[in-house]
């Protein structure tokens, strides 16, 4: 069955269908929440709170659309839910951990840069950057998961970047050294 | 297109997600261009890295799926909440008749709306609450790096709370009004953006800052929480829980709108 046989399915009250949903999703679903948490325990957090959305949403899901785009919107709006809820506290300075466990990189350092300067991004402004990324998003596609306008999506992904390649420029330069 | 102009559009370029025209003119501009080319070249190398590094195969872990399954117990998604969700309309709305007959009709009138001062006033503490909180100094030598990226001086700071300025209001017969004004700071100039009603005078060009953009009607669904409009006659604006890092995204979107 495709995404909309089963979102169907799932709007009629079908669990298996709905499981079978978000089997299909769940990893560019851990894979936004990682990169916006920067934990495994707060992604894991993240991801129960949107599967719980989706579940009690589904009925209000347009079938004919991709479900991803709408199961990334449910997740960006939990993810800034988290973030206002964590008030002044910045990932970037508190609890963003760098991913060592299980993550091979050829070069550490740069990569824990990077991360580190994603972490340190305003939410959102790491919102779009994670959703293009690392989900794979449109501009157009993000703007409607975020609630921006698609310049509005196009100027935080470039400053985001812009961040972003400066982390990987510094260590360029150290590495230089 | 100009350098400038360029710059900004190297990222949507690289991305693919310029329109056809704009497509078309980046593209002639670097036929002419060396320097925005090299800087296109680098940047599709570096934002290749970036994507690398941000990409990296992650995988959710196991049991996932299964702890939701759990947290949610054995509810399914039945049609027979649909069929629920309509008679608990419909039971609300027959409430809401059954309140309305009771309940006294001075209830049911529109409150009125205080005051722009007032609410200009009760506004100020949240707004300095929200203000207070520190920002994160910038790294010994990003904004250099940022600069050199860019190809003009990039200013890190954020956006900052100045206070409150005398404004005029030439249709209420030019009484002043006290307005909140934020400014930030953009390739060396800073810049004021006054939040108020519609309908206020230019700040006076002796302003200490020197320039302004104000003033402004923003509107934007509440979703800021950092909004001035005009409601029926009523001048109302609206704070809500406004964190200092959404000021950067009004300013932005200012920013934006006005070009």
């Amino acid at each position: 069955m495709n995404d909309h046989e089963l979102a169907r399915a799932a709007q009629r009250g079908d669990p298996e269908a709905f499981g079978e949903l978000m089997h299909r999703y769940q990893h560019p679903l851990y894979r936004l929440a990682y990169r916006f948490c920067g934990t495994a325990e707060d992604a894991d957090d993240l991801c129960q709170e949107c599967l719980l959305r989706a579940f009690r949403e589904i009925h209000r899901f347009d079938a004919r659309r991709p479900f991803l785009p709408w199961l990334m919107k449910l997740a960006s709006q939990e993810a800034l839910r988290l973030a206002k809820a964590r008030g002044a506290a910045r990932p970037g300075e508190s609890g963003y951990l760098l991913l060592r466990d299980g993550e091979e990189t050829a070069v550490p350092l740069e990569k824990d840069r990077v991360l580190m300067s994603l972490g340190r991004l305003m939410p959102e402004v790491r919102l779009p950057v994670i959703l293009r990324f690392v989900v794979g998003l449109t501009f157009r596609e993000i703007a409607e998961c975020t609630g921006q306008r698609p310049q509005s999506v196009a100027f935080r992904v470039s400053r985001g970047t812009l961040v972003l390649r400066g982390a990987l420029d510094r260590e360029r330069e150290a590495q230089d050294r | 297109m100009t350098c400038q102009s360029a710059q900004e559009a190297i990222v949507p370029h690289v991305l693919g997600e310029l329109a056809r025209r704009e497509e078309q003119a980046i593209r002639e501009h670097f036929q002419s261009c060396e320097g925005c080319r090299a800087a296109c070249k680098e940047a599709r190398n570096e934002l290749g890295r970036v994507q690398t590094i941000l990409g990296t195969h992650l995988l959710a872990p196991e049991g996932m799926l299964e702890r939701f399954e759990r947290n949610v117990g054995r509810a399914t998604v039945s049609p027979r909440r649909s069929l629920l969700r309509v008679w608990t309309l419909i039971a609300g709305v027959a409430l809401g008749f059954v309140l309305a007959a009771i309940l006294p009709y001075e209830r049911w009138l529109p409150q009125r709306s205080p005051s722009l001062e007032t609410f200009f006033f009760e506004s100020q503490f949240k707004l300095r609450q929200s203000l207070e909180a520190p920002y994160p100094p910038a790294e010994p030598g990003e904004m250099e790096s940022l600069s050199a990226l860019a190809g003009f001086p990039v200013d890190t700071r954020e956006p900052e709370y100045l206070g409150t300025e005398r404004v005029g209001r030439p249709q209420r017969g030019g009484d002043l009004l006290e307005v909140p004004v934020v400014y930030y700071h953009e390739q060396g100039k800073t810049l004021a953006l006054y939040f108020g009603p519609p309908d206020m005078t230019r700040p006076a060009r002796t302003s200490r800052l020197g320039s302004s953009l104000g003033p402004y009607d923003v509107r934007d669904n509440g979703k800021t929480g950092f909004i001035a409009w005009e409601n029926k006659g009523t001048y109302m604006m609206l704070f809500g829980e406004l964190p200092p890092a959404d000021l950067v995204g009004v300013a932005q979107r200012l920013r934006l709108s006005k070009r």
